[in-house]
């Protein structure tokens, strides 16, 4: 944080002041890899142009866009911290270097290096071409990394500097700008700030829709329904019917859906049921959001006393999303649009079948809880579970696990991914010391290939002691060979330390996040032990209103039948064969008349 | 028959939650209070919830801070490295993935390795692509491993039957890479099968030009 206000403090637009900024780590390095002449040695570097700059700049973009970050931000690095190109600092392509390699560093995950050169692209002022596009960055880059606090000062201070020499911010970045401070703001709890700041987003925002979904939350927060759904309209519905409404972008679609969603709450809440019904209908068929709203919508349609629309909402659940956490509470609500519609026999079916699958289940469950060496290897199961090879596993998948669990899970990828290369990070120093004495070859990078190689031997000797003594003896020998003759007495011996420091470092890290990811699958079972009681809990009492229900029904019936009054299947039944003959057969309506068979047919 | 409707509507009438704890957590018909105990469930009462495990407090924000310095940091030094190869080694290695299997199927995912660590991922995002393009690299020359791993999936147009059907191949090859060459791995991919059969198939050619 202080690093960035300082890095900002260098960045004024003031053209004298922007001259001395702090020198860049990377561009130092690249300083010092040019005077040692290594930069220089590769065929493709011909002398710095502007031409040169253009086409090494579509070249970077192209690399992007085919999802090669790592490869893009390496050659823009080379672009705007090579001492050659500084020379072309004026022009626009310098500045879009500057913004796409901050856009290859985002896709790449170093996000504290990218807010380094989006800072550097805001000292070039409103102005610059380059400028909204980075302002825009800076603000994904807070709603991502969650540093919304520390981001917004920064900008705030940038806001400040501006003002201060007399600059304004463009209306777009203004938006930008209030937005991210709402956003702060409703975070804190401070609703009333958050909304004044939410109101002043503009139609032309990429934020307006979600600045009103946020509007629609703070009023449905504080009771004030009507108000909540018409900022929730607005998002779903374009009344102007102008070809112009607000501007959105790829957020939009999901923001759409979840207003969908929030609107069939509100009328469900109102008991608008109807409206609940067309609000849950809307939500997409490809939409995340559909198995709540065909759940919801039937539970609408269940307390309108729409029984067969109720129906038709579960149906289409159990055809699409029968293996997901909501199973067990349609499977409940199947028995009781059952039992309401006096289908007696077919709630107990369901409901056994209910305590048949999922009553065992619970027990897994509890059992998981009380064992951790068990609950350990089923977050190992759980972390895999996206892979199709993994054999379904009913627990996880009515699990509702918070998406905190799978980010974390996506960072220890990440930095297992990291420091995996580091072995061939030293290596590459390792080969350069080597060059660079002039001696023979190194065999670094082989070393490092062997180490892969054996340690992939590892699984395959599991389970036989012999074999995995030999497999660990081996991979002891080939990481004596990878450590590096070459580097430790040479001149990037510093590298190679840093690189092995960073991989201790990531070790230690991802022992914590595997702690973080286990507490909250730990929760998420511990809630799916109290969610599968209540539900067997639940199941039982339905059960017995089945019973009392069936009971209750027969004694009506036998009261009818002595005074008289006949139940309509019965009747009908009854009259037919006091009418029919020994040898006429009768046979039942069917459900649809045939032109051959019914004579005034049209 | 109206007064059998009337007791079950009682017992199933569902306090109502408020309105912005519906929104924030989606609560169903299973998240409303239950209804009174009945004098059967007395006679089986639940088994009281084992003890669940001590529940660790996550400082999330302060993990996220720390991954994003790390991530950081890791990410320069491996740009530091990557940046003094192109000095260190005069040949190069690019790679050009095509999946012919669509529309029938699909690639859902796909990853591409060097010597056992990532160099194109598609990540958790759907590919929307069939032409995956791993962009030319410096690489010391001789014997290299290529692994590529790919997640297929039915196509859109598949019968709802075989949603759910699909695999995960993973090849590696040892391509040779000459000195001072640029060197482009052409591999193609396809699947004539017919579901729920597969037919996988993969080409790999080679080509190293000055």
């Amino acid at each position: 944080m202080t690093a960035l206000l300082l890095a900002l403090l260098f960045q004024k637009a003031d053209p004298a002041a922007a001259a001395a900024p702090p020198p860049d780590p990377m561009g130092k390095y690249l300083a010092d890899l040019e005077n040692a002449g290594i930069l220089t040695k590769g065929e493709d570097n011909g002398p710095a142009s502007l031409e040169r700059l253009r086409s090494q700049l579509a070249e970077a973009e192209d690399d992007l866009v085919t999802g090669n970050a790592q490869v893009a931000s390496v050659k823009l690095f080379r672009l705007v911290e090579s001492r050659d190109y500084a020379k072309f600092d004026y022009a626009p392509e310098y500045a879009i270097a500057e913004l796409t390699l901050s856009r290859a560093l985002i896709r790449a995950g170093g996000y504290k290096t990218a807010e380094r050169y989006l800072l550097r692209v805001l000292g070039r002022g409103p102005k610059s071409p380059a400028f909204a596009p980075a302002y825009r960055g800076l603000v994904d880059i807070a709603l991502e990394t969650r540093e919304q606090a520390a981001i917004l000062a920064v900008l705030d201070h940038f806001g400040e500097d501006l003002a201060a020499r007399g600059g304004e911010l463009p209306k777009d970045a203004a938006w930008e700008h209030t937005y991210l401070a709402g956003k702060v703001a409703y975070e804190a709890g401070d609703t009333a700030r958050a909304e004044s700041l939410f109101s002043g987003v503009d139609r032309q925002s990429r934020f307006y829709a979600a600045a009103l979904y946020f509007r629609g939350l703070i009023h449905a927060r504080r009771g004030h329904l009507a108000s909540a759904r018409r900022s929730m309209c607005e998002i779903v519905e374009q009344v102007d019917q102008d070809r112009f409404t607000f501007f959105i972008d790829g957020r939009y679609y999901g923001i759409k859906d979840l207003a969908y969603l929030a609107l069939g709450r509100i009328a469900h809440e109102q008991e608008k049921y109807d409206d609940a019904y067309y609000f849950y209908f809307r939500v997409p068929e490809d939409s995340e959001r559909l198995p709540d709203a065909l759940f919801e919508a039937s539970w609408s349609m269940f307390q309108a006393g729409e029984y067969e629309a109720a129906n038709a909402f579960l149906e289409e659940f159990d055809r699409s999303f029968g293996k997901t956490p909501l199973a067990p509470d349609v499977m409940l609500l199947h028995a009781m649009i059952d039992l309401k519609s006096c289908r007696f026999d077919e709630v107990r079916a369901t409901l056994d079948k209910l305590v048949k699958t999922y009553g065992p289940i619970q027990e897994r469950v509890a059992t998981l809880l009380k064992d951790p060496d068990k609950r350990t290897a089923f977050y190992r199961r759980l972390l895999s579970k996206r892979s199709i090879g993994m054999p379904r596993d009913p627990i996880i998948e009515l699990l509702k696990v918070d998406p905190a669990f799978y980010k974390f899970y996506a960072d220890i990828v990440a930095l297992d991914r990291e420091a995996g290369m580091v072995p061939n990070e030293v290596a590459v120093w390792d080969e350069l010391t080597a060059h660079e004495k002039g001696g023979g070859a190194s065999n670094a990078t082989e070393a490092v290939r062997l180490v892969n190689d054996v340690e992939a031997l590892r699984p395959l000797a599991a389970g036989d002691p012999e074999m995995e003594n030999r497999v660990a003896d081996l991979a002891d020998q080939a990481r004596r060979a990878a450590r590096l003759g070459n580097v430790g007495s040479g001149p990037f011996a510093k590298e190679a330390e840093t690189s092995l420091a960073l991989a201790g470092e990531a070790r230690k890290l991802r022992v914590q996040l595997v702690a973080a990811t286990s507490t909250i699958a730990n929760k998420a079972l511990v809630d799916l032990d109290k969610r599968l009681r209540e539900l067997l809990r639940r199941a039982r009492l339905t059960h017995i209103d089945a019973v009392i229900g069936k009971k209750k029904k027969l004694e009506i019936e036998i009261a009818n039948l002595r005074q008289g009054r006949f139940p309509a299947d019965l009747f009908a039944t009854l009259q037919l064969e006091g009418l029919m003959g020994d040898d006429e057969e009768y046979w039942p309506f069917e459900g649809e008349y045939w032109s051959d068979e019914y004579e005034n047919y049209k | 028959m109206h007064l059998v409707i009337a007791l079950l509507t009682s017992l199933l009438a569902a306090e109502r939650l408020p309105v912005h704890s519906r929104l924030a957590a989606a609560p169903g018909p299973s998240a409303r209070p239950a209804p009174a105990q009945t004098a059967d469930e007395g006679g089986a009462p639940a088994k009281a919830p084992p003890a669940a495990p001590p529940a660790a407090t996550i400082d999330v924000a302060r993990l996220r801070a720390e991954y994003d310095k790390l991530r950081d940091a890791l990410f320069r030094a491996r740009a530091r490295a990557e940046l003094v190869e192109e000095g260190v080694y005069a040949s190069k290695m690019g790679a050009r993935i095509r999946w012919k299997g669509a529309p029938d199927f699909i690639m859902r995912r796909a990853e591409v390795r060097l010597d056992g660590n990532s160099i194109w991922d598609s990540g958790e995002k759907p590919l929307v692509d069939e032409i995956i393009k791993v962009s030319e690299r410096p690489i010391k020359p001789g014997q290299h491993s290529v692994t590529l791993r790919l997640e297929i999936r039915p196509g859109k147009k598949s019968e709802k039957e075989h949603e759910g059907l699909g695999y995960e191949i993973e090849h590696s090859f040892v391509v040779n890479i000459p000195d001072g060459k640029r060197t482009t791995i052409d591999i193609t991919a396809d699947d004539d099968g017919d579901l729920p059969e597969y037919e996988p198939e993969i080409e790999v050619e080679i080509e190293s030009e000055k």
